[in-house]
């Protein structure tokens, strides 16, 4: 695993639907490594490996491009920022987090998220995000000029690995970013007699926005949806390997699929709830059969995830032998013929 | 020249009735204003209307949506007495219903004026005092003594019910009140621009008044497929910060409102930083809203086909979802204004910088 490249990649800014500057330096890092650049609108970036295969089918790899965050919604006279959460994320686990706030003029603020409390002194009680304020350190009259509402706000640089373990933000979803990435540096000499389209879909884990349009303009016949599987419960652990869910709330995977990838790769097996990308990429258009496969996470969603290289590596090379194994016919038989 | 606000042709507008799939009249109304101003309109498989000017130029596909769509009730059930049950069409708080005037729109277009029924205030217990009705306990008094004579009126299961309409200026005449203003007065905005548009050569433009978006958004998902835009902007209503119940950061009279975030969208960084320079570039009096507790049109249009370049501007507005809600003219002014100017300055060019953002 590329330890360095995956730190640039945590450290970099990527809000839901603040993905630019992240989508163009994985589009620069794709470029040659594939036929093609596929993007959409909403600023999901594919590599798009072509096949010389004339009745080529394509399957998809997605990752989100998307990192959990937060929007200004009053810069207070106090001097404090009041905000929104962007996805569901548990609100205590935001308090005291560092935070950095990507202002109109693309540059940085960073701050802490408080709730006004003395940590030395009082219970820290917080029901929801509405108890909670961002401190910058700077007086009403030093913010005004500079922060508004509608800025978003990831969580502060963290990155850190010692030992293969690797400890950030946003580990969900740039690992499996970084995924994407070795995966086709790995195949860039093999040839497929289908078409392989590996990137990642903006705006997709504040509510699968961009899955819907990537799968519009990708079309698959079959689809690999990237994703973290969160370690709670002990349902899985750091180190175990590839994972492959079998049940989330909003995608039931394609069962032949499913199965054939079982059967090629070793995983072990989450039944979930979180969905992920497969949740809008197997409903869209006429349908595609899809499966999610990951790694486990631990504390997915916080601001800080924890992950093994190890496993990561495992991953890549899992679907790299995956792909050796496949071709346009099989991938045909995943779904139901036209 | 400060523009008035066309108050008979507001009314008009607002004061239709149109709920959610019942919106044939208001739709009917705006095709008559499009006409006039020799705009064709062509209709989605759902109803929406949908008006086009200067589509035969060059320049990215610019559409412009507000949907018709009011929110009401249906008449579910008539019961022995001739009371009636409603069915809600779109979101309401019982608290705001009790006591006010609807009025009922049979299938051949009568039109009765009912009470939705309360219980008697006196000696009520103080747990009951202290509660609102359940929505599913409301119920409208047609003032008739039989479920006979309701029948005879021609009242049947699944006709309209809507707020009655009370146009009023209000007492700083810059105020207004009415029902429907959420989105009535994106209509109006739209008829508004266009008429002012009139001399214009610009990008093509297409003005989607569209249905459903109530219950769903599901106008949106008619109208942008029929016209496939490169750029959108929904026109809608935002709840208002100002007064003693409710704060936020938006407040009637301070502008058009550039609604950053809703429950099922985010305004693009370049987008919005494009509307910022357009409105300072012409002194529009701008404002913003971060409310992701309402959804509007562009929650199914920015994800449409390969996506769109798509924001909301808003309105401010007070007591959304009641039988009367207020809005100020300088903030449906200021929208009219910068619709223009975006329909003006949008070219291949500009739409390419705020795609490079």
């Amino acid at each position: 695993m590329d330890t360095k490249r995956l730190e640039k990649l945590c450290n970099s800014f990527g809000v839901s639907s603040a993905e630019h500057m992240i989508g163009r330096t994985l589009q620069k890092d794709y470029e040659p490594l594939c036929d093609e650049i596929k993007c959409d609108r909403l600023g999901s970036v594919f590599a798009f490996k072509r096949s010389k295969n004339e009745t080529a089918q394509t399957l998809m790899i997605a990752s989100a491009l998307d990192e959990v965050g937060l929007m200004v919604s009053e810069v207070k006279d106090n001097g404090t920022l009041a905000f929104i959460q962007l996805e569901s994320v548990s609100p205590s686990s935001l308090l005291h987090q560092r935070v950095r706030i990507l202002t109109r003029e693309n540059t940085y603020v960073d701050g802490v998220i408080t709730t006004g409390k003395k940590a030395l002194e009082d219970k820290c009680e917080i029901k929801s995000a509405d108890d909670l304020v961002i401190e910058c350190g700077l007086k009403y009259d030093e913010m005004k000029e500079l922060l508004h509402p509608g800025d978003l706000v990831a969580y502060g640089n963290n990155f850190n690995e010692n030992n293969g373990i690797i400890m950030s933000k946003a580990l969900f979803p740039r690992v499996f970013n970084e995924v994407t990435l070795e995966l086709m540096e790995k195949i860039k000499d093999k040839e497929f007699d289908f078409h392989i389209a590996a990137g990642c879909i903006g705006q997709s884990v504040i509510g699968y926005r961009g899955t819907k349009t990537a799968t519009y303009v990708i079309k698959p016949d079959a689809a690999i949806a990237l994703t973290g599987f969160d370690t709670a419960q002990k349902k899985v652990h750091p180190g175990d390997g590839v994972v492959l869910g079998y049940y989330d709330r909003q995608m039931l995977p394609s069962q032949v699929f499913l199965k054939d990838f079982a059967k090629e790769v070793e995983t072990k097996a989450y039944f979930g709830l979180t969905g992920n990308d497969g949740s809008f990429i197997h409903k869209t258009l006429k349908g595609t059969p899809a499966i999610s496969v990951g790694i486990a996470v631990d504390n997915m969603g916080s601001a800080n995830e924890i992950c093994r290289a190890e496993d990561v590596d495992a991953l890549v090379n899992a679907l790299a032998a995956y792909l050796e194994t496949i071709n346009s016919k099989k991938l045909a038989e995943f779904g139901f013929g036209d | 020249m400060i523009e008035m606000i066309n108050l008979e042709k507001l009314d008009k507008i607002c004061s239709a009735y149109g709920i959610s799939s019942f919106e044939q009249e208001i739709g009917n109304i705006l095709e008559e204003e499009y006409k006039a101003l020799n705009l064709p309109c062509e209709r989605d498989g759902l109803g929406s209307v949908i008006a086009s000017k200067c589509t035969n130029h060059s320049g990215p596909k610019m559409m412009v949506a507000a949907h018709m769509d009011e929110v009401g009730f249906m008449v579910k059930s008539i019961d022995d007495h001739g009371f009636i049950k409603v069915q809600t069409i779109g979101s309401w708080w019982s608290h705001m219903v009790l006591g006010q005037w609807y009025t009922i729109v049979t299938r051949d277009k009568r039109e009765y004026h009912a009470l939705m029924g309360s219980m008697a205030t006196h000696g009520l217990p103080a747990e009951t005092r202290n509660k609102t009705v359940s929505i599913e306990d409301v119920y409208l008094d047609l003032g008739v003594g039989s479920k006979q004579e309701a029948l005879d009126l021609g009242i049947q299961v699944g006709d309209m019910v809507a707020p009655l309409a009370h146009f009023e200026v209000m007492n700083n005449q810059k105020y207004i009140s009415c029902k429907a203003f959420d989105d009535r007065i994106g209509n109006y905005i739209m008829i508004e621009a266009a008429k002012r548009l009139e001399k214009e050569e610009h990008t093509p433009l297409y003005l989607a008044n569209t249905v459903q978006e109530e219950p769903g958004l599901r106008g949106a998902r008619t109208a942008v497929e029929t016209v496939y835009p490169d750029i959108a902007f929904a026109i809608d209503t935002t709840l208002a910060g100002d007064t003693p119940m409710n704060h936020n950061i938006c407040s009637l009279g301070k502008g058009v409102v550039l609604s950053m975030i809703d429950s099922n969208s985010i305004a693009p960084r370049g987008l919005v930083r494009y509307v910022e320079s357009i409105c300072k570039k012409n002194d529009i009096e701008h404002q913003y809203a971060i409310f992701n507790m309402g959804g509007t049109d562009s929650g199914n249009i920015h994800k449409a086909f390969e996506g769109v370049v798509n924001m909301t501007l808003s309105i401010p507005i007070r007591y959304m979802h009641t039988n009367h809600s207020i809005i100020h003219a300088d903030d449906v002014e200021a929208c009219i204004r910068l619709i223009c100017e975006l329909a003006k300055d949008m070219n291949e060019k500009v739409y390419g910088e705020i795609l490079e953002y």
